[in-house]
């Protein structure tokens, strides 16, 4: 893994990267992302899990400079009086966790599932692409909803609230799988036929070690291009699952919660609980975008 | 491209609001929007408060209300007590079904053994009508078991049908989901009442138009009204604001004001007859969703004292309900037979006192446990139970908050499946007893039928059993008022509030609010 | 070839199967319905009484088979909530959310198509690279907030298109249609924008990779080494052979649009399946909810075997395992 990006890096991949002002902007957004999510404490003005810490005297403040803001509160506070800035910082956090590992399973289980079915063909191979085709038949948003709603049902209010991330995680992560095992089974039947394959197998090397040692190496790119793209996929879904109550609690509360609660008080004039939120999912999303864009386009120079 | 799908929108509007001023001058249209729809046209299967608001425009009951709540002839002319236990009911002479069928006692014995009927939602009100006698085709008895006051209150939720149409459609029961054939009452309605079901298409518009023969004169000038569900909150205040509808009968508290501000529409407001409070398990020896070992404290009633005294409901009053909401520390509204103004007092807002009080009980660091809520049932039910768990949890509480829907919520509690609950609960016949009687007595259905808590207290049970077989009203009330005090000080159940009624509708629009919510289609004008 | 299309028969009937499976477990676990139908003051007996009249007491096993043999004999039983027929209930939805697809995915198709061909041509122009960075906002604006913002924007501050529903329909048939009237026009205006815009995007973008992809094949290089005039090249080559993978694209833009309508009819009010599906999840409608599921997947089935063969008869030498996998999400 490594090796690769070494090796990644050593191309032309990092003069790309300083021509690129969109990707220098998505990556500079990520980043601060990325923060929020790994020390939302260091970001976040107020713990807003911590119960005791919000109060409801403090409830529907707006914006701090606007008239009836307080400075305690940049974006203002939402229903519950919690800061708004650090409840937005929280839910990136949530969708980015969600997002990313929902992606990271998809990954695991399409990439294998495409070595195996790309370098053993046969039945292995029908199988695994029989599963795939099965799997295309439903849009992903409808997967993701029954998964969800089964979960929901079997396990009942407090058990689900506690597992609700993981299951998001998984209800989202096996509606990916797919393209990945396709990508992946489509560049292991290129590599299959080289050269070095033949000659790694002649010596007697094990077919998992090939596979893993020769063939994943050299199909790796196209996979984490579409890992980027999908990224934002699955933020999206996330996002749209909570808005319509399928997906993360309000206890602990997702961007798409977030906009999902604030969407009450968008007549009302609090418009700030739902459009920063709002604001926030953009921008995360169109950052992941626009870096996986500029991801596919920089390593495939074929398309320029 | 884009500019003339602009300009053709605009012209159409401008149609649109054309047809709109020229048409509310001659025919008077009411478009009223409600969150959920009638889930039926059968006046015996959906006790819920917008189907009853919906059937009550097509069908009539024996007796109604005028517009200060006192009962007032329907298609009884009047009705006296002949003996403790026999009702009798003089009907109106002339009456007419839609179907043009005449309307007689039969309809009302048949409509009522109706209610009775396993599938009707409705045999609550007429649990105690043992007989349904007809005298002669224009007065029938009612024998109760026992005595029963209530007879004419409990009559005004039981609308008549026509016996002769039920048969022929075969509805003779109240909608039956049993069966694999459309029945056909849940879409089409024959009643006596001022409006007529022309169209029905569930979940999206029913229409309703003036029935030209009712029998008394309609005050209001109504002729045609659609009914229009959207589930949606902000859609359907965006539908108000954008002039697509008339009335809406269920606003969002948030949307109040800027409601308000809006010089094209008016916003009421009235008490509504509906208090929210938290209930706790009362029997288990330990708490099902609780600290294993850690018993159960609610059992304590300094335990519930100190829940009470933790819940800062300014706040909740003013930022979660804006307002709308009356606190109370009492079970029953203002309005209601036994109510007593001595016991609205809340106790103050005190996490000094409550965290002492905890102290008292013997769990002097809190607790944990689980609170549960519904979230699509009440008035912001959800952000209040949000709000409560953190405040609960800053006197020493340890709260998990489990929302769910109504659809799941309810089984819980019928099954006494939970540690701490919220419920909300209004007396339909503006008498105490009702909630006295199904939320406090030992459970012995009918008697404790709602109380979740399993609270089981042979005083108290004694205490309302005496009131409810009481006849002399006044002394009735006496009785009911000293149950009243008792349960209420007995902590049984934490009230927060009685919710505020709010309509909002445009300024041409004349429609009074009731206290039970209940849209009066007779009196309303469009201007 | 024969063989070809019978194993997509048999692939498409198994998915049915596991479909309906999955939609009878699901359903069985989700909810009580007996709240919907006594309301929640009820007494004990009479939810039994219910609960055993509805045969929710049998056995696992035993619901299933009998659910099984009347899904495939058409009935799909009684709504717990409306007290009417399934299949009446989802013949009424059917024409809004047909409607409503149709007009999304015309809008996809025609904008789609056109921009992302140009863009491909177009490759460096100014225009065109701002046509991409709309496109990428596109698909990253989620489609429920596109609809609340549109509502906000159209219908309560310039009061200018309907916030909800379908305005006054006309009934041909049996089939309820909204294009025949003003009304029906102005209102399905915001929502076919509000689940076209992602799909506008993705079209475009799909559309640019494939043309880009067949302008680097050696076949167009030969025909520019010939002398053929650009245009000439890009007609008849180029569009021709990126037409294949768009039929493909248009279809699974199809099912997707089916998909993103749940979300475009809840936040718009639009009377279709995808409304109805939500409604029943509140109310624990079982029968509603696995019969919308059952028909959403026969609809996906269908979409899916009619790509395919289509597929197969543009160009006989392609199975369907071609590189397209990005289109499918």
């Amino acid at each position: 893994m490594t090796d690769v990006l070494t090796r990644a890096w050593q191309s032309d991949i990092a003069f790309e990267f300083r021509r690129s002002p969109a990707a220098i902007g998505a990556a500079a957004v990520l980043l601060l992302f990325l923060a929020a999510a790994v020390v939302p404490d260091a970001l976040a003005p107020v713990p807003v899990f911590d119960l005791t810490r919000i109060a409801l005297r403090d409830a529907f403040l707006p914006p701090a400079w606007m008239e009836g803001g307080s400075p305690a509160f940049l974006l203002g506070t939402d229903a519950q009086g919690r800061d708004l800035l650090s409840a937005i910082i929280y839910g990136a956090r949530v969708s980015m966790l969600v997002g990313a590992a929902s992606v990271l399973l998809s990954v695991l289980i399409g990439v294998p599932l495409g070595l195996i079915a790309g370098y053993r063909g046969g039945w292995a191979d029908a199988l695994i692409m029989r599963a795939a085709d099965i799997q295309l038949t439903f849009p992903a948003i409808l997967v993701a909803v029954i998964f969800d709603g089964i979960a929901r049902a079997a396990l009942g209010g407090v058990a689900h609230e506690r597992l609700a991330v993981p299951l998001l995680i998984l209800a989202i992560g096996i509606t990916g799988w797919v393209q990945y095992a396709r990508t992946v089974r489509g560049a292991t039947m290129v590599e299959r036929g080289r050269d070095y394959v033949a000659a790694a197998a002649l010596i007697g090397r094990r077919q998992g070690a090939i596979m893993l040692r020769h063939i994943l190496p050299n199909v790796l790119t196209p996979v984490l291009v579409l890992a980027t793209i999908n990224l934002a996929v699955a933020i999206i879904l996330e996002a749209t699952l909570s808005f319509v109550g399928l997906g993360i609690p309000p206890t602990q509360p997702s961007l798409g919660t977030l906009i999902r609660v604030g969407n009450d008080y968008l007549l009302s004039g609090e418009w700030w609980i739902v459009i920063f939120p709002g604001i926030a999912l953009l921008l995360l999303v169109l950052a992941v975008n626009l870096l996986g864009d500029w991801l596919r386009d920089a390593l495939n120079p074929a398309l320029q | 491209m884009r500019g003339t799908g602009l300009t053709g929108a605009r012209l159409g509007a401008a149609l649109l609001a054309a047809t709109i001023t020229a048409g509310a001058a001659e025919a008077a249209t009411l478009r009223v929007g409600v969150q959920a729809d009638a889930g039926t046209m059968d006046p015996q299967a959906q006790n819920i408060q917008t189907t009853l608001t919906l059937h009550a425009m097509v069908f009539d009951a024996l007796v109604t209300r005028d517009r200060q709540l006192k009962l007032a002839p329907g298609l009884a002319t009047r009705w006296e007590l002949v003996n403790p236990t026999t009702w009798r009911f003089h009907l109106r002479p002339g009456v007419r079904f839609h179907g043009g069928e005449a309307f007689g006692a039969d309809d009302v014995k048949f409509s009522i053994e109706r209610a009775k009927a396993a599938s009707s939602q409705f045999q609550i009100f007429v649990a105690k009508i043992k007989e349904v006698v007809v005298v002669d085709d224009l007065t029938v008895d009612l024998v109760t078991d026992g005595p029963d006051p209530l007879v004419p209150d409990k009559l005004t939720y039981i609308f008549v049908m026509d016996r002769g149409w039920a048969e022929q459609h075969s509805v003779r029961e109240p909608q039956n989901l049993r069966t694999r054939q459309e029945t056909h009452t849940a879409l089409n309605a024959n009643g006596t009442g001022p409006f007529i079901l022309r169209t029905r298409e569930p979940d999206s518009r029913t229409v309703l138009e003036r029935n030209g023969s009712y029998w008394t004169p309609i005050e209001g000038n109504v002729t045609r009204v659609e009914w229009r569900p959207i589930a949606n909150d902000p859609t359907r205040i965006s539908a108000l604001l954008s002039r697509e509808l008339d009335l809406v009968i269920d606003v969002p508290t948030q949307d109040v004001a800027r409601l308000q501000r809006d010089q094209n529409l008016r916003v009421e407001r009235a008490d509504e007859f509906r208090t929210i409070f938290f209930g706790f398990d009362l029997k288990n020896e330990q708490l099902k969703y609780g600290q294993p070992g850690g018993g159960n404290p609610f059992r304590d009633r300094r335990v519930r004292e100190a829940v009470s005294r933790a819940i800062d409901i300014a706040s909740i009053q003013r930022a979660t309900m804006r307002g709308l909401a009356t606190p109370t520390g009492q079970l029953l509204a203002p309005g209601n037979v036994g109510y007593d103004p001595a016991l609205d007092a809340r106790l103050p807002y005190d996490q000094a006192a409550a965290r002492r009080l905890l102290q008292e009980a013997g769990v002097p660091q809190g607790f944990a446990f689980t609170l549960d809520c519904p979230n699509d049932r009440y008035v912001n039910d959800e952000q209040v139970c949000q709000a409560v768990t953190a405040m609960l949890n800053q006197v020493g509480f340890n709260v998990s908050l489990n929302l769910m829907p109504r659809a799941r919520y309810f089984p819980k509690l019928w099954e006494r499946d939970t540690s701490m609950f919220m419920m909300g609960f209004n007396s339909p016949y503006f008498d105490g007893m009702y909630a006295l009687e199904t939320l406090h007595m030992t459970r012995a259905d009918p008697e404790g039928i709602f109380n979740y808590s399993l609270y089981s207290n042979p005083e108290i049970d004694a205490m309302i059993r005496a009131a409810r077989d009481e006849t002399d009203l006044a002394r009735r009330e006496t009785l009911m008022k000293a149950a009243w005090k008792r349960v209420t000080e007995e902590r049984i159940y934490i009230p927060l509030y009685h919710q505020v009624l709010v309509w909002a509708m445009r300024t041409n629009v004349v429609a009074p609010l009731r206290p039970d919510n209940w849209l009066e289609i007779r009196w309303v004008k469009v201007n | 070839m024969i063989a070809y299309v019978l194993s997509r028969l048999w692939q498409a009937a198994l998915v049915m199967l596991v479909v309906i499976g999955l939609a009878f477990v699901l359903f069985t676990y989700l909810g009580d319905p007996v709240v919907g139908i006594l309301g929640a003051d009820s007494s004990e007996a009479a939810r039994a009484a219910i609960r055993s009249e509805l045969g929710l007491d049998r056995p696992m096993p035993v619901q299933f088979l009998d659910y099984l043999g009347r899904v495939l004999s058409g009935d799909f039983g009684v709504s717990y909530r409306l007290g009417r027929p399934v299949d009446v209930i989802l013949a009424e939805r059917v024409p809004a959310t047909v409607e409503l697809a149709l007009a999304g995915m015309a809008l996809a198709l025609l904008l789609g198509i056109p921009l992302g061909i140009l863009t491909a041509l177009r490759r460096r122009s100014a225009g065109a690279q701002a046509l991409l960075g709309v496109s990428l906002l596109g698909i990253s604006v989620p489609s429920f907030f596109m609809g609340v913002l549109l509502i906000w924007l159209f219908s309560v501050t310039f009061d200018l298109l309907p916030s909800f529903g379908r305005g006054e329909t006309v009934d041909l048939w049996g089939w309820s249609t909204g294009l025949l009237t003003l009304s029906g026009w102005r209102s399905l205006i915001l929502p076919a924008i509000t689940i076209a815009v992602f799909q506008i995007a993705m079209m475009m973008r799909l559309v640019r990779a494939e043309m880009l992809e067949v302008l680097r094949k050696d076949f167009i290089r030969f025909a520019r080494a010939r002398g053929l005039s650009d245009r000439a090249v890009h007609l008849r080559h180029a569009l021709r052979n990126t037409l294949v993978p768009v039929v493909t694209i248009a279809g699974l833009q199809l099912g997707s649009v089916i998909g993103f309508a749940v979300i475009t009819e809840s936040v718009f009010q639009w009377p279709g399946l995808g409304l109805l599906f939500l409604q029943s999840v509140a109310a624990a409608d079982v029968p509603v909810m696995s019969a919308y599921l059952v028909l959403i997947a026969a609809v996906f089935v269908t979409i899916n075997l009619v790509v395919d063969l289509l597929y197969l008869w543009i160009d006989p030498r392609l199975r369907a395992d071609g590189g397209l996998e990005a289109a499918r999400r």
